[in-house]
């Protein structure tokens, strides 16, 4: 499998490419592994639970895949959009939802060790992480340029770290 | 590195497998047609 840091095809080429290229699909779960297990990670879950959700959530995003048009919206956007339903469904049955993977005949993975504690390390993780909001949607709503936002951040934080630092 | 590349592998295989599958359109025209 290729590496997916030295793959350039933007997130859309490889939605769009899963259909001919499974191996496409394998580099967009790269790319947004760490997030969406974040995501469920804030939500409470523990780091099994949040697995089999980001199992569930990627199952569900290949099986609709070829449905993905943007239309202005960033696939991470998209993604994180399945993982809220997913999280919906899971806690409205009382049992992690599975659907997507049973429809696409995957088996469960059982997790190692190392893999929960890798899990569990992205709890604390960064602290620069904007979770659902990319920064051209901060942008837009700072009114700024995109390219200023993580500067801002950085000074925000720089700032945050000064105040506790004398408190 | 991703922190479950057993997943990563499921999910690539079970794409792959929807690549060999086909589609539900060309099932039926297969078995209308006789071909």
């Amino acid at each position: 499998m290729s590496v997916g840091e030295t793959d350039r095809r933007s997130d859309p080429e490889l939605l769009a490419a899963t259909a001919g290229d499974a191996e496409a699909f394998g580099l967009l779960y790269a790319r947004y592994e760490a997030p969406v297990l974040r995501f469920f990670l804030r939500r409470g879950a523990t780091p099994e639970l949040a697995a089999d959700l980001t199992g569930e959530t990627f199952a569900a995003a290949l099986l609709s895949a070829g449905r993905f048009r943007g239309d202005g919206h960033e696939a991470i956007t998209w993604v994180y959009g399945i993982a809220r339903a997913v999280l919906a469904q899971s806690r409205g049955r009382g049992v992690v939802e599975d659907r997507a993977r049973r429809k696409l005949d995957m088996a469960p993975v059982p997790l190692t060790q190392a893999a929960l504690e890798a899990i569990e390390e992205l709890r604390g993780g960064e602290v620069l992480d904007f979770d659902e909001k990319t920064y051209p949607k901060i942008a837009d709503t700072l009114r700024c340029s995109e390219m200023v936002v993580p500067q801002r951040a950085r000074r925000g934080l720089r700032n945050l770290r000064t105040r506790m630092e004398e408190a | 590195m991703t922190r479950i590349p057993e997943l990563q592998r499921e999910l690539v295989l079970a794409a792959r497998r929807r690549r060999a599958r086909p589609s539900l359109w060309i099932s039926i025209g297969r078995r209308w047609f006789g071909r």
